[in-house]
């Protein structure tokens, strides 16, 4: 070929580039001159097309890729990034806060770790870093995870920052982060069995968060609960005093505003720590307060004599006869501690008389008295109650509510109920006669309903009052704070019997009695005699200096004025001045 | 005529050209305006997320048990006991005399009950 084009032989129809082109005539019909031209101009516009046909294609998709292509991708980010009201916020689940806006529960983000174990090269070099890592993880459980035959595996949930710093800086590209978020709880055991808990995956498993699961995880907007944070820290720590210094088995308090029946405290010990999700014993998990049905004993004799003038059927200057015991049928109804006289309305609370109790209530009758009860909401379980674990009464089916049934009802046996019932229906009594369910949101809706007239309230505030002058609950007669309340002790009942020298304690209070605000109920389970209590294990020994000392630490903090004489606060004033000196 | 017609052309031409450049650098100012938001929304969702997990620390802080031990150890307060919350009535007056109470307790019945209880 070279030899050829070298030649510069004519005719040849091999053209070097550069060489003249020669145009013959003859030896083939079609290479005239002027169709030589043409064919060459031809071939230029079809090279001329083919270029414009591609700088085209390149100017349309230049233009698909800047104009098109961009808006939409851009129309994309902006709607991903586009707060949808306002900003998008960091976490799914509400916060749950006290009263007064502190923070009880919230979800702080964090990250997964996860892996695909199928593009894991080196699964031993990775499960030896990663348990140097996480030292609560064996080497040997990594190595199963890596090994394992899926194609997603988690590693470790909820990493904190430090320890996703000390991953990424492993280099390892098989190991990926997944954001995420676990539920904290900044104050621990204070509010363990009002909030409960969440599970892995932040879904409530206990308490408040198990009962308005749906209300949390629908919307960021806070939750505020109706307890004071501070009310609630001196009560848990007076129980845990309490339970310990009595040998209880447990104790519980609720504090309530006596009006609105929103519950300021509400503690049951023992507790845990919330941000702990692994417990051994489960007993902890009891919130007596709420579910631990028990027959209260004498605290029900408030609910006895609020009937009786209520009713019409009693005075409060009528008088019953406890000189001997009561026979009832198999019940031999008898009194602790109470003289053997004919009592009064007032001496009857006074000395906690179980006679005259069952006296005054087969006096008013077994359907005034039930009718009464369940006006209370003492045969119901508290529907309105947001927490998850509610206990339900227990009590005799209306068939069989004999008269032994009326007689024990009375002085609170045969009848088991829960501490929040209790409270809740000795707020109605004292507060003017109003019954509203308790509550422990300031979202709730509920509806109150009139019990008892305000007059019976009236008197029931003065015989309670009378109770703490003189009465057994004398403890609990704070300087100033105007207590009114009851106590009560009921052999405690176990697999069916009444076990001797097993009490379970309660006194009921509410302050300051001459225009009450708040409520209180303390239940000890199970306290033991001390020297310091001379051996008794009755209510006026262990709940009512409980009661008493969370009643003096927390009323200051409720803003609730002491109410004594000027001379006395003069006394005061000059004891602080000379006790400074 | 054709010098009209060819004139007409370059007018359009050179309009094409001037609105094709005008809009690419209209839509290329958005989107770098866009990005802007969208890295000034993320930064405020940092801002967000840092301000929501300092809220929980606080929180932590402001555990009671906490400032209860803080208190007694830097301020010694501690729970209000009933006798020291009184009314403005019950404050002594000025000129009243603290250190001679049997003095004080002539103008004053509650003095001389303390003047009683302790003779």
């Amino acid at each position: 070929m070279l030899k050829v084009s070298l030649s510069k032989r004519k005719n040849n129809y091999l053209y070097t580039p550069g060489q003249e082109i020669y145009f013959s005539s003859g030896s083939f019909g079609w290479e005239t001159e002027d169709e030589t031209v043409n064919v060459c101009r031809n071939r230029i516009f079809v090279i001329i097309g083919l270029f414009l046909f591609i700088y085209l294609v390149i100017v349309i998709r230049l233009f698909n890729v800047c104009l098109v292509d961009g808006i939409q991708i851009n129309r994309e980010a902006v709607s991903y990034y586009k707060p949808k009201s306002g900003l998008v916020f960091p976490v799914h689940r509400a916060n749950i806060t006290d009263r007064n806006g502190v923070i009880i529960a919230t979800n702080l983000p964090t990250v997964n770790l996860f892996t695909n174990p199928k593009k894991v090269s080196n699964a031993k070099l990775i499960a030896k870093k990663l348990s140097e890592i996480f030292p609560d993880i064996a080497y040997e459980d990594f190595l199963i995870k890596l090994t394992r035959r899926s194609s997603f595996v988690y590693l470790k949930r909820n990493i904190s920052p430090q320890q996703q710093a000390k991953v990424n800086a492993l280099g390892f590209p098989e190991l990926e982060f997944q954001p995420s978020e676990i539920r904290v709880y900044p104050q621990k055991e204070l509010l363990a069995h009002v909030l409960g808990n969440t599970d892995i995956d932040n879904n409530g498993i206990a308490g408040l968060e198990k009962s308005l699961n749906d209300r949390l995880s629908s919307s960021t907007k806070d939750l505020r609960l109706t307890i004071d944070l501070g009310v609630q820290y001196v009560v848990r720590e007076e129980l845990i005093h309490a339970k310990k210094k009595f040998s209880a088995e447990r104790a519980t308090a609720v504090l309530m505003d006596i009006n609105t029946s929103e519950i300021i405290a509400l503690s049951s010990v023992p507790d845990y720590d919330l941000n702990k999700r692994d417990f051994k014993d489960k007993n902890i998990k009891f919130n007596f307060a709420t579910l631990g049905v028990y027959e209260p004993g004498s605290v029900f004799k408030v609910f006895n004599t609020a009937l009786g003038l209520d009713s019409g059927k009693i005075k409060i200057t009528d008088s019953f006869d406890a000189t001997k015991p009561l026979k009832m049928g198999r019940h031999l109804i008898t009194d602790y501690r109470v003289p053997a006289k004919w009592l009064t309305v007032g001496e009857t609370l006074i000395h906690s008389s179980n006679i005259a109790s069952a006296l005054m209530a087969l006096k008013v009758g077994k359907n005034l008295q039930i009718k009464f009860l369940k006006n209370l909401g003492l045969f119901d379980k508290i529907e309105n109650l947001e927490i998850y674990e509610k206990g339900r009464p227990l009590h005799r089916s209306e068939n069989y509510w004999q008269d032994d049934t009326v007689a024990t009802t009375a002085y609170g046996y045969g009848i088991s109920v829960t501490p929040i019932h209790i409270i809740t229906a000795f707020s109605a009594i004292l507060n003017g006669g109003i019954y509203t369910p308790p509550t422990l949101t300031l979202e709730s809706n509920r509806k109150s309903k009139r019990v008892i007239s305000t007059q019976t309230s009236k008197d029931m505030r003065k015989l309670l009052r009378d109770v703490v002058i003189y009465g057994s609950a004398k403890n609990a007669n704070i300087d100033g704070y105007e207590v009114a309340g009851k106590t009560g002790t009921a052999n405690k009942l176990e697999n069916g019997k009444y076990v001797k020298g097993k009490n379970i304690t309660s006194f009921v209070a509410a302050f300051p009695v001459s225009d009450p605000k708040y409520a209180l109920i303390v239940v000890l389970d199970t306290p033991k005699g001390s020297k310091e209590t001379w051996g008794f294990t009755t209510s006026g020994w262990n709940a009512v200096p409980t009661g008493a000392n969370i009643i003096s630490k927390v009323a200051p903090l409720l803003n609730v004025q002491p109410n004594y004489d000027l001379d006395t606060q003069r006394l005061n004033v000059y004891k602080s001045y000379t006790a400074k000196d | 005529m054709s010098n009209v017609k060819t004139a007409i052309s370059i007018l359009w031409f050179l309009f094409t050209i001037v609105i094709g450049s005008y809009y690419f650098v209209l839509t290329n100012d958005v989107q770098n305006l866009e990005k802007e938001l969208a890295q000034i929304n993320r930064d405020i969702e940092n801002d967000i997320r840092d301000i929501h997990i300092l809220e929980a620390d606080w929180s932590e802080l402001n555990n009671p048990e906490r400032l209860k031990v803080l208190a007694g150890k830097y301020i010694s307060l501690d729970f209000i006991k009933p006798e020291q919350i009184i009314n403005y009535s019950a404050l002594p007056l000025e000129g009243e005399i603290f250190e001679n109470p049997t003095m004080f307790a002539k103008n004053n019945r509650g003095l001389r009950l303390l003047a009683n209880s302790e003779r």
